[in-house]
Parts: C-alpha cells; structure tokens; sequence
C-alpha cells in the first residue's frame, strides 16, 4: 500500500514537471513563446477603445457627434518638423492647414461635444516626410523636448489628455536608425504630465520587416498602439483587391490583417494593440472585371464609403459582388465609352463587424477609425454594440 | 508489476493535466490561450501564396541575374531555376533568358530586360516589365497583362514583342500573332483603350501619354 503511494506521489511530481515543461518550454501552449509577457501583465479585461480620427480636411463632412460609437476623439493632425518643432507655416503666405485648423476654430463643435459625452482627446502629430524624419531622428532626445515644448500649451489649452503619434517610415532601417527612433518616442513619452498617454501608429509591415518603427520596443514604451491595417491595395497597386482583407494571406494574396495582427502579438501585448481599419476603399480601371485584374497605370482614386453607397444608389448597372476570403465588398460597372471596367473595393458595415470579431477573437485594446467623415449610413453601426456606449 | 507501471502512468497523466488545467485556469483570457486553439495564417515573405503558379527560368545565356522574394538585390545565376510570384529576372548586356510557365506563357527576355512578376495567379497573370526587350508567347487561357511604363498590354492570344525604352520614355508593343489590347490614362485624365491585332506595331509615348498604331 505504502508502495502504491510512493508511486503516485512520484508519477504526479513527474507529471507536474513534465506539465510546467510543456507549458513553459514548449511552443505548444505558448506561455514559453516569445510574446508569453502580453499573458502575465493582462488582468484586465480589453477596454473596448474606439478611436476616430478627425482629419482637418473633412471637418465639413464629419458630424460633431460620434460618443455612441467611439471612446476617443483624435484629430489629425499638427506636423513636426525635423526640429521638432509644431510646423505652423508651409511658406511665408501660407499655414499649415493642420495647424490653422486647430487655430481657426472650426474644431469647438467637435471638442465640445466629445468633452461634454467623455471622450477623451488625442492630439496626433504627423509626418510622412523621410527628410523631417530622418533629421528628427539625428537627434532624438533634443528634437522630443522641442516638441513637448511646442505640445504642452496646446494639448494644455484644448484639454488633449492622449498624444498621438504617426511617424510613418516604410523604407528599411539600420539599427541605429530604428534604435533612435525608439529613443524618440521615449523621450516624448518621458517629457508628458502623470495622466497623459501616448499611441504610437504602426504599419503592417513593420512587424514583419526591418522598418523604421521597432513594433516590441514602441510596444513597451506606448500606452497603445494603433496597427494601420490598410492599404493593402491602393492608388499605386498594380492590380485591383481589396483595402483590408480579413483572410486570404498565403492562398491568394500576400498578406493580409488577421496574418499582420498575429505578427504583432508576437511583438506586442494585446492589451495594447489597437486595430486600425479603413472606412474608405479605393476603384480603379482595368481591362479585366475579376478581382486582381491588371489596373491601367493612374487611374487608382480614393472612394470613401459614403461616395461608394451614393454610387450604388445612383447607379442601375452597378453589381456588388463579396471578396469572401477578404470580406470585403467591391462595385463592378463596364464603361462603354471607353470600354474598360471599373473596380471599387469598400468597406461597409459587415467589413466593420468582421474587424469587430477580429478584435475580440485576439482581445485587442479595441479599433481605431481612418477616418471620421467617410463614413456614409450604416458601417458605423457595428461599434453602438462594441462600445457599448 | 504491470499494475504498478499502470499506476504510474495513470498518476504521471494526473500531474500533467493538473499543472497544465490549472495554469490555464488560473490565468487571465488571452490571445496565447486562444493561439492553441486557432489556426495560424498561411502568410509567408519567402513563398509565394499558394494560388500562384509556379514557373521556371528556362534557359539562360549570358549574365542574368535573379532576385528572390526576400533578397534586397538580385544575384547571378548560371543555372535554371524555379520562379515564383514577386520574384525578378534581370539579363546584363550580354545575357537572354527564357522563362516558362507551363500553360500560361513562354517569356524571352532579350539583353539589358528586366521582368518582374507581379503576380502568377491562374485568373490573372501580371508582370512588370521594367526596361528591355521581351517576347511573349501566350499558350494558355489565363489572360496576360504586362505594364510597361504607364502603359498596360494584355496579350488576348498569339504571341507579341514589348519594347520598353527608359531613356526615350518609349514602348512598341508588336503583334507578330493573334490579339492584344493596350490602355493607358492620358494628360486630361481620360482613359485610352486600343485594341491590336496581327501585324499591328503601338507606338506609346509615356511623357506625351500619346500612342499611335502602325504596320509592322
């Protein structure tokens, strides 16, 4: 008897090292994989985050109300300098049209109706050109307290209790290079007051290429990170598919949102990573009406998916067809005049429900909306429910 | 003896799921939990999705030169090799290569040529052909689509020759056999379809965005 206890007691302690072996030194639970601290340091529940972005050039489209379908209210945008510095002039005659925005007062309407509803503000500062950036980065620590210098009155004085920043690079980058970007954002996340937060935006590729943006570094530093997972096809694609596929990576396209997601939480913690979708598409023209025809060279243009839903209204000869791999819709018209066809991929409600889901089965921090004014009737619908508000 | 070894199997098994069913209890909801669950994408930077037709440099004479999905610069190659979507053949000054895409099209890249296959799917064939001099031969049904400059060629049937001239900013598309349709977006904005057919030669002029139809 006392012989059968012994062996017992021996075959569970086996089994208990064997199970912490498989738990932790193993792939197949994942605890032991590279992303196993995103587990650890998640008690929480996510936090259901909707960010809408607010460009300056759709003020006269977007409505001043969005509380019952997103969290935060980020207006796009205020431009850094390779200094830093806020830019307020693009030449001598001339404001810079994000600033001027921003000063104009044309955003009171908007900033009064988020307050008021308890959102919160976020203040995005922008720059896509590589020079700026790369002069931003030459000296990390001294242009990020430049541009805290220039941010803290603003953000003080229109009550921006989150700092946003997209500094979009997707040219390879040295280490170094990478490395003082990091710098950067660690300096401007260190130089803001106890209750401000910084959201850093990343692209698709930057999880799987050496970009400039280091998604596991920024992903220790930010307070959330937005994942830009759009454009996968776009006015400078050679052929026709859809802004931003759910599926469809490794069978028929190259690569896609739910594959760029699971490529980041192997770099950053879901709690953390914020889900980017598109509320525009794109059309072009081609000689073919299938979905990855050839695209005639300049013809790619944005279609918002206000002005997609205003063309089915309009239009008899117009067919919607479903990308279901993609889950996502697109318009198919022939021109007889000048006998080629025209190809509109869009998003719409069920695109914003399958995002939805996405976010859920990965247990995201939330979405972020690019951006607030292209939205027609319906797509905005899905994040009544999601938000709950 | 042998209910022992059963015994120890049994407690062993015990153990195992205990620690295991435990830490998965214990632990807040995540996406590592769920990653045990869920199928992972089929994404891959180095091979090509799997709809995509798989092709072969065929022969080669000469330099030519090969860049592969991953690699930042093309490499020399002195041997055929297979070729996959998002793949480059590049032929120097003394170099031709023949590649091969079995009921797709055979492809002739003359000297100075680079092609860049953009995309093999079965429904839709497109490469990139960035300078040079290359033969297309169609034998197959998938339509063929080639974008030189600001021009885009579908070869329909037969077999053409695509000229692309980047100093004169020029493309001659000659139809030795069957049909072929070029468009481009002009100056103003319109688009221009132009249908050809045997024996047709399409002079395009990428800075003028202009194009004329002559014989061979």
């Amino acid at each position: 008897m006392v012989k059968k206890l012994y062996i017992v007691l021996a075959g569970i302690i086996v089994g208990v090292i064997l199970g912490i072996y498989l738990l932790f030194y193993t792939s197949l639970f994942s605890f032991g994989a590279k992303n196993s601290r995103a587990i650890l340091i998640n008690p929480l529940s996510p936090k259901k985050t909707v960010i809408g972005f607010l460009p300056y050039w759709l003020l006269d489209k977007a409505n001043s109300d969005y509380s019952k379908q997103i969290t935060m209210l980020a207006y796009f945008s205020l431009r850094v300098d390779g200094n830093g510095n806020i830019q307020k002039l693009l030449n001598e005659q001339q404001s810079e049209p994000g600033w001027y925005a921003l000063q104009s007062g044309k955003l009171e309407s908007f900033f009064s109706s988020a307050l008021k509803n308890n959102l919160t503000l976020s203040l995005t500062v922008a720059s896509g050109d590589m020079d700026a950036i790369n002069a931003l980065i030459g000296n990390p620590i001294a242009n990020a307290q430049n541009l805290i210098s220039d941010l803290k009155p603003i953000m003080e004085k229109y009550q921006f209790s989150d700092l946003n920043l997209d500094i979009e690079s997707t040219q390879t980058a040295t280490p170094a290079a990478r490395a003082s970007f990091t710098q950067f954002v660690q300096a401007v996340r260190k130089e803001l007051n106890n209750g401000q937060t910084l959201t850093v935006e990343i692209g698709p590729s930057d999880a799987i290429k050496n970009n400039l943006i280091d998604p596991e570094a920024i992903g220790k530093i930010a307070d959330n990170v937005v994942l830009m997972a759009y454009d996968y096809h776009s006015t400078s694609s050679f052929v026709t598919g859809p802004v931003a596929p759910v599926d469809g990576a490794g069978v028929t396209s190259e690569y896609d949102v739910t594959s760029a997601v699971e490529k980041t939480l192997d770099l950053i913690p879901a709690i953390k990573l914020i889900l980017g979708i598109p509320l525009y598409g794109y059309g072009w023209e081609s000689l073919g009406q299938a979905p990855r025809s050839a695209i005639i060279p300049n013809t790619g243009m944005v279609f918002s998916n206000k002005t997609a839903e205003d063309l089915l209204s309009s239009c008899l000869d117009c067919s919607v067809h479903l990308d279901s791999q993609a889950n996502e819709k697109y318009i198919s018209t022939f021109n007889q005049d000048t006998n080629d066809f025209q190809t509109i991929f869009y998003p719409d409600k069920d695109s914003t429900q399958a995002k939805i889901d996405l976010v859920n089965k990965f247990e995201l921090n939330g979405l972020a909306l690019w951006a607030l004014g292209y939205e027609g009737s319906s797509i905005l619908d899905p994040l009544e429910k999601y938000a709950g508000r | 003896m042998f209910k022992n070894i059963l015994l120890l199997i049994i407690s062993v098994t015990a153990g195992t799921l205990l620690i295991i069913l435990g830490f998965l209890w214990v632990s807040p909801r995540s996406t590592q939990v769920l990653k045990i669950i869920l199928p992972q994408s089929l994404f891959s930077l180095e091979k090509a999705p799997a709809d995509s037709l798989i092709g072969e440099i065929a022969s080669i004479s000469g330099k030519v030169a090969w860049q592969s999905r991953i690699a930042p610069v093309s490499i020399l190659i002195n041997a055929p090799l297979k070729l996959q979507q998002g793949e480059e053949v590049d032929t120097y000054s003394d170099g031709n290569a023949t590649i091969n895409f079995p009921k797709i099209a055979t492809m002739s890249a003359s000297f100075n040529t680079q092609l860049s296959f953009i995309q093999t799917l079965p429904e839709n064939f497109v490469v990139w052909q960035k300078q040079g001099l290359a033969d297309y031969n169609k034998n197959g049904e998938v339509q063929i689509s080639v974008v030189a400059l600001d021009l885009l060629i579908n070869l329909d049937l037969g077999q053409c020759s695509i000229l692309v001239d980047k100093d004169t900013a020029k493309v001659t598309v000659s139809v030795k056999t069957g049909l072929a349709t070029v468009a481009f977006n002009d100056s103003d904005n319109n688009t221009n379809v132009v249908s050809l057919k045997t024996g047709d030669q399409y002079v395009f002029d990428d800075n003028t965005k202009t194009g004329v139809v002559r014989s061979l």
